[in-house]
């Protein structure tokens, strides 16, 4: 950086200054060069398929000849009353899935950081990052197993004399049985990103607060947090950018009459709808519904942890 | 993993705090050891399933023991073209997470940047795609109008870069110490020299997770060359399995289900041992990415 | 001159010579060429490039097929990406639903207007008038898979499975009602306390759809061929109670699976498999997979299929599968640049010729006619492809080339029949099971399924929404009456919230209907 370049710019025509900044950075403008490629090709070209949206698709035309519809399908989507309860239930769900999942990996990426032995730490991790390649169909099949009327949870129920619960089909069960299976799936893979900030420290920052007379928990709340903390804002902005998504393939394989009330969810309405009447243009408004208000939560959450941490997307 | 790397600085909890950090390392240990017993006994379950008879396990005798213990369910997925499917696999594997880690090094570092006078603009370029993208019939039509159907490069290219990935990869990057970049323009270094030079080598923990998260993702992944690849001889693994997967729940719609002969392979084995054989090879490639993250290759000890 | 005239008929003859060498009677077109057709993958039985089929089918028509096979488990996708893009085969193979939404938007040939170049087609549609359930807005845009009689013909459906072992060891009648078989099942119960009943899988509304008729209603909308040949929303009527009350009466008694609601498809198979169930109403080609698990801890031990219960009705009736694969449908492209070829080809697929060729092979090579005019693989083929006898059937098929799995419009399920039997081993047991299966079909109260009529795009979109208000209200109770959490009573309430729904849409349905029957 030239010391010089401020003072000078201050002087030049606007045209001037452009010129002279691309010269400056044309190394880095070298460097996104095929990022950017890639991303006109294959993120920005296909998303014009959000305008069938607003569009009566119809193949022979292709997505740019197309007959405009205007906001007949967002009306449609926006006139049904279910809609809403299964927004609110996906919206609903989510949180609660973040609010419990999200600290889980953290939580269990420090217990391994502070395990000794690096034999039993690596064993530990390898084996718990192993559910994450079990198929949904597998999983839901051992919550099945586990939670039925004759398996292991109310066979012990039972034993201490307490009184079966129908846990499958109950609508209050329902978060609890999806959250608590997530966290099994998938919080030794979710610890990995977080073990790799971790040995990221800078060691000597340790070395001071033990000078300083810091105990282990201490050291953990002033140092190794902080450390890792971007990650961890960054994680958190990401995930809050997925809170319309859910694993429609586990909630279709886990709902029933029971539980349909909580566990019904865009998704799942979407698909059910489909069977009756498969509506392209229906879908990508829906999609682009879902985007939208992720978009939403992503900025808020954004400006926060900006205020707050420094720390942001963007 | 060398007595010598051990020795680097990552240090093991100093005795300290007496009794309470005693009950407190004691805890944590059978918290994990409990952690670990509660994911092993599945991944157990599904070994044991996987090589028992398929009639048993249909009965519900399989649960701590394998019984009448049979390789028929491996022998029916390593039957046919697997080895084409599992070269073909390796390739998209390797090559494409090549190209997910240069490209994404390549987009995360300019962003970096904070001199950089387009990174707002190539922010939000990158953002928005995080949220807004055409769905699957337009990303067919982006392939087939590049030319690219049937071809290896529509596995690698529509997903060259994992926006999420990316950022991650971004956030490493962004922690190193502006210092040392600094330095290095100092001595006249470009931006390519210091990204693959300085930058990249300094990221080695986050960036073989990612390397990690890319393959997995490339393992694992079948609908693209389902939608993309026309020839068999170019299929992956992940195709073969699956389809050999949901056999058994098509074959049910179909007037032709049983006939009453006896099996010793049923759509619940096979489900096992597919897992089996999908898992394994990712098991084996990662102590090789685990190295980096655990024993702690350290940043600190670059003094710049 | 007659050095001229022998010369003139030489050149006669050469040329006639020429033109039969060139163009057999049977060749639909003059130059070879190539037609690409779109298939879903069975993985059980996957599509060889290079069978005696495909080659007997390039030497009869002068035709070469090009099968494009992705893979059955997402063929769904595969299919509305090709068909949304414009970018299809010439003939593809699309569900009743894709025949319906893309047939409007013309991407599929209009077979009736060619109905004078399909003869084979159209005398086969013609024979069935309620195949007239699959057009379009009165035109058939697509050809049905069609199942070509022959003696080997197996029948199956959703049918009422039982442990006959049971019924004998505790000199028990088969149940002639379902009162009956209430009573069967206590008194089993008293003797064997662990077992569960009736089971059942993959959640309530499947296990509905299942029980619902024999029962005397419907779980949604239902062709009522015992009162007044309509159709109904079944849960929006009284019968809908009764079905609800009785199976609240054996949940009560523990005679239906505590876990009914929840049942995944491999829990429902160790019941049935290890004894702990007495019976399931489901599909008994599936559920006599199970049989040989069972017999192997007890050899007397026995599943089967009985005649239905009647019910508190007094009728007796379950659905069987078709005897045509009714949803499975092969369309022409309206972009395909040999839409004529196509048609030809089509309607050989739908002739005598094709689909003995599409369901056998080459007659001297792969069977024989016997007396009766039936064709009969090769002895020596089925005891070459028998080798292991759980996939054999499909073993068989994927070395020919043939069977509904193929490129089989109308097809001929001979050669996996032929195997079947064959793997019974000895002349007795293939008797005993041609006999089994043969008895299936016609077996008192098993009914013929009823085509849902096609509706006209208004009908669809107001059907569409009204169903989805109906049924969501619906599924969410039907379980706490079954369980008795709700007295059955109160069902009313539930009609009364659905009533004018239903009324609309059995309205539509009913107006469709006839339109379809041309009344």
């Amino acid at each position: 950086m030239t010391v010089s370049g401020p003072i000078r710019a201050h002087k030049d025509s606007l045209p001037i200054r452009a010129i002279k900044a691309v010269r400056r950075d044309r190394w880095l403008f070298l460097i996104m060069l095929l990022p950017t490629v890639y991303y006109a090709m294959f993120c920005y070209y296909p998303m014009f398929g959000i305008m069938v949206a607003f569009k009566n698709f119809l193949p022979k035309e292709g997505i740019w000849g197309s007959p405009w519809y205007g906001l007949r399908y967002m009306r449609m989507i926006f006139a049904d009353e279910y809609f809403w309860h299964v927004f609110f239930n996906t919206i609903a769900l989510n949180l609660t899935n973040l609010v419990i999942t999200f600290p889980a990996p953290i939580i269990f990426a420090l217990l391994l950081n502070e395990v000794g032995s690096v034999t039993y730490k690596k064993t530990v991790q390898t084996i718990t990052y192993l559910p994450h390649f079990l198929s949904v169909v597998v999983i839901v099949g051992m919550i099945n197993d586990m939670f039925n009327s004759t398996g292991i949870v109310n066979t012990i129920i039972k034993g201490a004399g307490g009184e079966t619960k129908a846990f499958l089909t109950s609508a209050a069960w329902f978060r609890p049985l999806y959250i608590g299976s997530n966290i099994w799936t998938n919080v030794g893979w979710d610890s990995i990103i977080y073990l790799a900030a971790l040995s990221g420290v800078d060691m000597q920052l340790y070395e001071a607060a033990r000078i300083d007379g810091a105990g282990r928990w201490k050291q953990t709340l002033h140092v190794t947090l902080p450390g890792i903390l971007p990650t961890i804002i960054i994680m958190l902005i990401l995930a809050m950018g997925r809170i319309m998504n859910v694993s429609f393939q586990k909630i279709w394989l886990m709902m029933n009459g029971g539980n349909q009330q909580v566990a019904d969810v865009i998704a799942t309405y979407v698909y059910q709808r489909g069977i009756v009447k498969s509506d392209f243009s229906y879908a990508t408004g829906v999609n682009l519904f879902q985007s939208l208000i992720s978009l939403f939560f992503v900025i808020i959450t954004n400006a926060i942890s900006r205020r707050a941490t420094e720390t942001s997307l963007w | 993993m060398t007595g010598k790397a051990k020795t680097v600085k990552r240090p093991a909890p100093i005795r300290e705090g007496g009794a309470s950090r005693s009950v407190f390392v004691a805890f944590n240990y059978c918290l994990l050891f409990l952690m670990m017993l509660i994911t092993l006994y599945p991944l157990y379950l599904t070994v044991i399933v996987s090589v028992s008879n398929g009639m048993n396990v249909m009965r519900g005798e399989v649960s701590v023991l394998p019984v009448n213990v049979t390789l028929e369910t491996y022998k029916n997925i390593f039957k046919g073209d697997i080895l084409i499917y599992m070269r073909n696999s390796v390739l998209y594997t390797v090559l494409g997470t090549f190209v997910n880690i240069v490209m994404s090094c390549l987009c995360a570092y300019p962003l970096t940047r904070k001199s950089f006078c387009a990174r707002r603009f190539y922010t939000a370029m990158v953002t928005v795609t995080l949220f807004f993208g055409g769905g699957m019939v337009p990303m067919y039509l982006a392939v087939r109008t590049f030319g690219l159907m049937d071809s290896i490069w529509s596995l690698i290219l529509p997903g060259a870069i994992s926006t999420y990935n990316m950022i991650i990869i971004r956030t490493a990057f962004a922690s190193l110490p502006d210092s040392l970049i600094e330095s290095a323009q100092l001595d006249g270094a470009n931006d390519l020299r210091i990204l693959f030079r300085i930058v990249i080598p300094l990221s080695k923990a986050t960036l073989s997770t990612m390397v990690l998260f890319y393959a997995v993702s490339h393992w694992n992944s079948y609908f693209d060359a389902m939608m993309y690849i026309r020839t068999k001889t170019k299929y992956p693994l992940q195709i073969h399995l699956r389809n050999l997967l949901v056999a058994g729940i098509a074959s049910e719609e179909l007037q032709a289900a049983g006939t009453g002969q006896a099996f010793a392979v049923t759509e619940r084995t096979m489900r096992a041992a597919t897992i089996i054989v999908s898992t394994l090879p990712i098991l084996i490639v990662y102590p090789f990415v685990q190295r980096y993250f655990v024993t702690g290759v350290m940043i600190g000890s670059v003094k710049g | 001159m007659k050095k001229a005239l022998a010369l003139l008929l030489a050149l006669v003859m050469l040329l006639t010579a020429a033109a039969f060498a060139e163009n057999p009677s049977t060749w639909l077109t003059d130059e070879l060429t190539e037609i690409t057709v779109m298939r879903g993958e069975n993985a059980l039985q996957p599509l060889k490039a290079d069978t005696i089929k495909l080659q007997t089918i390039e030497a009869l028509l002068n035709v070469k097929l090009v099968v494009e096979a992705p893979p059955s488990s997402n063929y769904n996708d595969i299919k509305t990406s090709r068909i949304n893009s414009n970018d299809m085969p010439d003939i593809m193979l699309v569900s009743t639903s894709d025949v319906r939404n893309f047939a409007r938007k013309g991407m599929f040939v209009n077979l009736s207007e060619y109905r004078d170049e399909l003869p084979n087609l159209f005398a086969l549609l013609d024979a069935n008038p309620s195949l007239s359930m699959l057009t379009v807005d009165g035109d058939f845009y697509s050809a049905p898979t069609l199942q070509r009689l022959n003696r080997f013909v197996r029948r199956s459906g959703n049918l009422f499975n039982f442990r006959t072992d049971l019924l004998e060891k505790y000199g028990l009648e088969a149940p002639a009602t379902f009162d009956d078989l209430y009573e069967a099942m206590l008194t089993i119960k008293a003797g064997e306390p662990d077992m569960v009943g009736l089971t059942c899988r993959s959640g309530t509304r499947k296990f509905m759809d299942r029980v619902s008729y024999p029962l005397g209603s419907g779980s949604s909308m239902y062709y009522d061929a015992d009162k007044g040949e309509q159709w109904y929303y079944g849960p929006a009527h009284e019968e809908f109670k009764g079905v609800l009350e009785y199976l609240n009466k054996l949940y009560e008694a523990d005679l239906l699976d505590h876990d009914y609601a929840t049942n995944s498809k491999d829990q429902w198979a160790q019941k049935l498999s290890n004894g702990t169930a007495m019976g399931t109403i489901d599909n008994d080609g599936v559920v006599r997979n199970y049989v040989a698990p069972l017999k192997e801890i007890d050899p007397s031990y026995n599943l089967e299929v009985l005649p239905v219960p009647a019910n508190s009705l007094g009728e007796k009736r379950i659905e069987l599968a078709s005897a045509d694969w009714t949803d499975q449908h092969w369309v022409i492209a309206t972009s395909s640049d040999k839409i004529d070829l196509c048609l030809k080809f089509l309607d050989w697929c739908y002739s005598e010729e094709g689909a003995i060729v599409n369901g056998y092979g080459k007659e001297g090579v792969t069977f024989d006619f016997d007396e009766n005019g039936d064709a009969i693989v090769k002895p020596e083929l089925l005891e070459e492809y028998s080798a292991n006898p759980a996939n054999a059937a499909y073993d068989i098929q994927i070395a020919l080339g043939v069977g509904l799995n193929d490129v089989s419009p109308y097809v001929d399920t001979g050669v996996q029949m032929q195997m079947e039997i064959y793997l019974k081993g000895d002349a007795q047991a293939q008797a005993e099971y041609l006999d089994m299966v043969s008895k299936i079909g016609p077996m008192e109260g098993n009914r013929e399924p009823v085509l849902a009529p096609p509706l006209n795009e208004e009908q669809t979109e107001r059907y569409a929404e009204l169903l989805l208000k109906v049924e969501n209200l619906v599924w969410q109770e039907v379980d706490k009456y079954i369980t008795g959490e709700e007295p059955i009573d109160n069902w009313d309430s539930v009609i009364e919230s659905i009533k004018d729904e239903a009324a609309e849409m059995e309205e539509i349905y009913n107006t469709a209907w006839a339109t379809a029957l041309g009344k």
